[in-house]
């Protein structure tokens, strides 16, 4: 009966939540509760394991095991980019359909890139990359103060050089 | 050089045997040159330690399909003393398997099974038996050299299984002196053992193979599966419980409750990657699961020397009588029905819900619980009644405890005994520790 390091022993739950916000977690509550584990106690922790992405959505990864949760944030190319922008935080209830009109530099996206090279099936750095700056593009931003689609085209032009890794 | 030593030294020939040029076996098997297996003595008994610094996700072991002793393999080999059976799928073929079968009387038995009769059982009885009777085939048996360095029955005599079925000596009392839940947990093992006994035994018996295998000898086996079992999902496996194997040289690491170790499972085999980083002379843990001392106890045999982070106490035995039937439906229905549990940060979610559910009259209109059981409020109006409710409680459990307390240091003249009586007095001290932390901070 007891195979040691039983992974389903562990259950991961994956949710959307607005950074830094103690969100309604009565979504949350018929699936937790009978695990044990508080929804109130639940819902503070993932505003506290989200305090970096305050007022910007994000997907948030539950891992629970034996009554013990533990919250982190999944990385995801949009929400990295909008973190970028360094946009002063909103109020979400009275600004609505916001533009992200900010400029990267080029040297983040890199960054952001190497974080969600785990995630991607890009082959190479430069793949992610571009991948990123897609994202980018659909969020509505700039980059080097240049459509993000341009400098996908100057990579692949071999204009601009990417590191390695 | 010890007998010990000796049987590792085969051991690692063994895993790393390439007798057989043209199919090479072990090709994919690896174990770092930074391991050793080391005896820790009386506390610790063999285990992993490191003979250099080995690095954050370094892969450390890696143990071939073949080299796995599971469904799989088991009826591999049974298939070759036995022209019924045929085997076509991949899982199977692409094991190795020695070219030359020794017969012997035990052979004989793989001969008579077909394989429905091998499927029908479940992953624990099929390896049960087969172990049973590879160790008694000796020197003929493929699996010598890992048969020969599982522990000794004597390895497990903390364990209350073990107690029962061999009736060591003053075992009734030791089992009347276990705490509930573990006494509890121990009937459990109990039944599941006598029931995979019977139904190998009625299968031998069906065949007309008499006294091959004796409880003695079952239960050994049966404890060494029970003990050193690892996760592995299997293809053919009908519940979750068949999902492991037997894994050599990775079942000589020891517990702890913290990660240490992790392990994937792929076409090269079973792997074991660290998760952080080791210096000289440590000595490496793999984490079984999330389990109090009361679980490795009854399952595995032993409990953790320093504090076990994953104790907790089942208090459902005080709760359930309280709950009429009305509050039973209700617990029912949100799937909040026993299992009632506290631990040293304090009670876990069900139990606060079960309280506040013993407060009120008309559980199923109550925007208050409602209102808990959303997440939505914390819960405070229950909070005093609910406290003096659970100090009810632990007062009665913190009274058994101290009445125990005195086992840990018994000067029972029978040394076993006294052994035995030592373990049973941690688990109580264990209780009683989550007891005044608990009250503490109501």
């Amino acid at each position: 009966m007891p195979p040691k390091f039983d992974p389903s022993e562990v259950k991961f739950l994956y949710l959307r939540a607005v950074g830094g916000e103690v969100g309604a977690s009565s979504a949350l509550a018929p699936k937790i509760g009978p695990l044990g584990l508080s929804p109130k106690k639940v819902g503070e922790d993932i505003a506290k394991a989200t305090k970096d992405f305050k007022g910007i959505k994000v997907t948030v990864q539950l891992r629970i095991q034996n009554r013990q949760a533990t919250a982190s944030v999944v990385p995801s190319a949009s929400s990295l980019v909008i973190t970028a922008l360094k946009e002063p935080p909103r109020d979400r209830k009275k600004e609505k359909n916001v533009k992200h009109s900010g400029n990267i530099p080029l040297e983040e996206i890199f960054e952001i890139a190497r974080q969600m090279k785990d995630k991607s099936f890009g082959k190479n750095l430069a793949s992610v990359t571009k991948e990123i700056l897609g994202t980018a593009q659909s969020v509505g931003c700039r980059v080097n103060y240049k459509n993000p689609h341009d400098i996908i085209e100057a990579i692949n032009a071999g204009e601009i050089d990417v590191p390695e890794n | 050089m010890s007998i010990q030593d000796k049987k590792l030294v085969s051991l690692l020939e063994w895993i790393k045997n390439t007798n057989d040029e043209q199919l090479k076996p072990s090709s994919h098997s690896y174990i770092s040159s930074k391991l050793e297996v080391k005896d820790y003595g009386i506390n610790g008994g063999r285990g992993i330690n490191a003979t250099s610094n080995i690095n954050r996700s370094e892969l450390i072991l890696r143990i071939p399909p073949s080299f796995l002793l599971n469904t799989n393999t088991v009826i591999t080999h049974i298939s070759k003393y036995n022209d019924s059976i045929k085997l076509s799928e991949p899982y199977y073929t692409s094991l190795y398997t020695p070219y030359n079968n020794l017969s012997d009387k035990f052979t004989k038995v793989y001969e008579s099974l077909c394989l429905t009769d091998l499927l029908n059982l479940t992953s624990f009885q099929l390896l049960s038996l087969y172990i049973c009777l590879e160790k008694q085939r000796g020197e003929n048996s493929f699996w010598k050299p890992f048969i020969d360095m599982l522990p000794d029955i004597s390895d497990f005599k903390y364990t209350p299984l073990i107690w029962k079925v061999n009736q060591v000596s003053n075992y009734e009392k030791l089992l009347l002196l276990l705490p509930k839940s573990t006494k509890q947990h121990t009937d459990n093992v109990y039944k599941r053992f006598m029931n995979d006994y019977e139904i190998v035994e009625n299968l031998l018996h069906k065949k007309d193979f008499k006294n091959y295998i004796t409880i003695e000898l079952f239960l050994w086996s049966w404890m060494c599966i029970n003990s050193r079992c690892l996760y592995m999902t299997l293809p053919q496996s009908k519940t979750s419980a068949d999902n492991f194997t037997l894994a050599p040289y990775v079942d000589f690491l020891n517990h702890s409750c913290e990660d240490q170790c992790s392990i994937k499972v792929d076409g090269l085999g079973f792997q074991v990657f660290t998760t952080n980083s080791y210096s000289k002379d440590q000595q490496l843990y793999l984490s079984y699961g999330p389990h109090s001392n009361d679980f490795l106890l009854c399952e595995y045999g032993f409990v953790l020397p320093y504090e076990n982070k994953w104790n907790d106490i089942n208090i459902s035995n005080f709760i359930l009588p309280l709950l009429d039937n009305n509050q039973i439906d209700f617990l029912k229905d949100n799937d909040y029905y026993d299992n009632y549990t506290l631990t040293a940060q304090g009670i876990s979610f069900r139990t606060e819900v079960a309280l506040a559910v013993l407060q009120e009259q008309n559980p199923q209109s109550s925007r208050k619980l409602q209102a808990l059981l959303n997440g939505i409020s914390d819960g405070s109006v229950y909070k005093y009644k609910s406290d003096l409710l659970l100090i009810e409680i632990l007062e009665k459990i913190i009274h058994t405890c101290n009445n125990s307390l005195y086992l840990e240091y018994s000067d029972d003249e029978d040394i076993p005994t006294r052994e035995r009586k030592r373990i049973i007095g941690i688990l109580y001290r264990n209780m009683l520790d989550i007891c005044k932390q608990v009250k503490e901070k109501l």
